[in-house]
């Protein structure tokens, strides 16, 4: 065991798949991932060093693997690291990099690589969706409930109590396809107008096919380190992180228009990074659904509750704005492999706090935050990363 | 049981064992307790939040489940 001295964790290196629909299968994502990784360590870094080794993958159904930890094992060229999997749903990558930071702080390993990694698009749409339902509630499940479905009765009572519409719904998506643009790793290079989003096909209505996130193969990791500056001058280190919890149904909920999940993390986060949600410069949040974005805005305390519409309509969390949110094409546009998704937000924060963001590079961020939540936020991960 | 409609969904894209369009919803008890109802195609014109109906267990794929009939 290492000394519990007060550390602070750091990301010094990261690698990234492009998204979309993929050719590689599972091992050959984790070989290239893993390899990538440890090469972008600028100072470099001996694969002895590591370990830890944590893998996040949502369903083994898409990779038809147990033990995928020690599968990526083998090409990690340290057969003492310590690789394990950890499975939160869409939570995955938040959790897989929340448990590798506390067992670093813990003195368990000196350096963790946290490996997210998702291959959905194999099998045919129908069996996807259904065993994307295994997210929710055991009720949910029992009786049909998509995760779009889910999502419909959160979103519709939204609109309801607060008076948000259609058009403002599509507006978050019509945003994110926007900043895709400039994102070469994102699944859609595509723009939409808010019309094209409203007439979509309904998929679980008021949920329609442009509201939602793409199923996509992927891979993203990031290096942890527990003495950032051996390997880089520039490393971004991890100021505050929470997990929340809420009952797995949104059914059960006292309300179900918010994340309370979100909230209780970003609490933890904000807390342990010493900030207020008004000093937050940008933002990557769990759009899986258009309407999520909206409610993650008021659980993460940037708008008053009922009032997170009124963000995008001001155009307020556009790339332009004062609080950009999903500059990366978010999760509707730039892709979603579930395992690898949180891993991928935090590689989004981290390039623009290390000013590396290629065309969507917003200027002088010093501070950032991830929400990355699983089901319809009965699990949430928030982080705070910053310079 | 008498429930109330608390929000629905018509699920027009599901897994293959399930035959499109369904509704299912959200409804509440007397007492306020919060439930799960599947909804036949039959009924699905005339949903809205709010709407009063009763209960009825029925089966469904592979379980009975509580549907729900407008009043």
């Amino acid at each position: 065991m290492l000394g519990c001295e007060t550390i602070t964790v750091g990301i010094v290196a990261y690698s990234h798949t492009k998204y979309g629909k993929l050719v590689e299968d599972i091992p050959t994502l984790l070989r290239n991932t893993i390899e990538g990784a440890i090469s972008n360590v600028e100072r470099g870094i001996d694969p002895s060093e590591i370990d830890l080794l944590v893998i996040s993958n949502v369903d083994n159904q898409f990779s038809n693997q147990h033990q995928i930890g020690t599968v990526a094992l083998r090409y990690l060229g340290n057969k003492n690291a310590e690789a394990f999997r950890v499975e939160a749903a869409c939570a995955s990558g938040g959790m897989a990099t929340y448990v590798a930071k506390q067992m670093i702080e813990s003195g368990i390993g000196r350096n963790a690589l946290v490996v997210g990694v998702e291959k959905m698009t194999n099998l045919p749409t129908g069996v996807t969706t259904s065993i994307l339902v295994r997210g929710g509630a055991p009720e949910e499940i029992k009786y049909g409930i998509t995760q779009p479905a889910a999502y419909a009765f959160s979103a519709q009572l939204y609109m309801e109590k607060y008076g948000a519409t259609d058009d403002d719904y599509a507006m978050g998506a019509v945003k994110n396809h926007k900043n895709a643009m400039k994102n070469p790793w994102a699944q859609f290079h595509k723009e939409f107008t808010v019309e094209a989003v409203k007439n979509s096909t309904l998929i679980a209505s008021p949920i329609r096919l442009l509201h939602c996130s793409p199923i996509t193969d992927g891979a993203a990791a990031i290096l942890l380190s527990r003495d950032p500056k051996k390997y880089t001058d520039t490393p971004v280190y991890i100021r505050g992180m929470g997990v929340g919890y809420d009952t797995m149904g949104v059914f059960e909920r006292e309300d179900p228009t918010f994340i309370e999940a979100t909230r209780t993390a970003a609490e933890k986060a904000y807390k342990a990074a010493k900030i207020e949600p008004k000093q937050v410069q940008i933002a990557e949040v769990h759009d899986a659904f258009s309407p999520a974005e909206i409610m993650a805005y008021e659980a993460l305390g940037f708008a008053k509750k009922g009032e997170g519409y009124k963000l995008l309509r001001e155009g307020r969390t556009n790339a332009d704005g004062d609080l950009p949110v999903n500059v990366s094409g978010g999760l509707k546009a730039k892709g979603h492999p579930i395992g690898a998704t949180g891993v991928g937000m935090l590689i989004e924060v981290y390039l623009q706090l290390r000013g590396e963001a290629g065309e969507r590079q917003i200027s002088n961020v010093e501070r950032g935050l991830i929400e990355n939540h699983g089901g319809t936020g009965a699990t949430a991960v928030v982080t705070v990363l910053g310079r | 049981m008498k429930v109330r409609l608390v929000a629905y969904s018509i699920i027009h894209v599901a897994p293959p064992s399930y035959q499109t369009p369904y509704g299912v919803g959200m409804v509440e008890d007397e007492k306020g307790e919060r439930s799960l109802v599947r909804i036949k195609p039959d009924y699905l014109s005339v949903l809205k939040t709010g709407l009063e109906g009763e209960i009825r267990k029925e089966p469904a794929e592979s379980e009975e489940l509580n549907f729900f009939y407008p009043k």
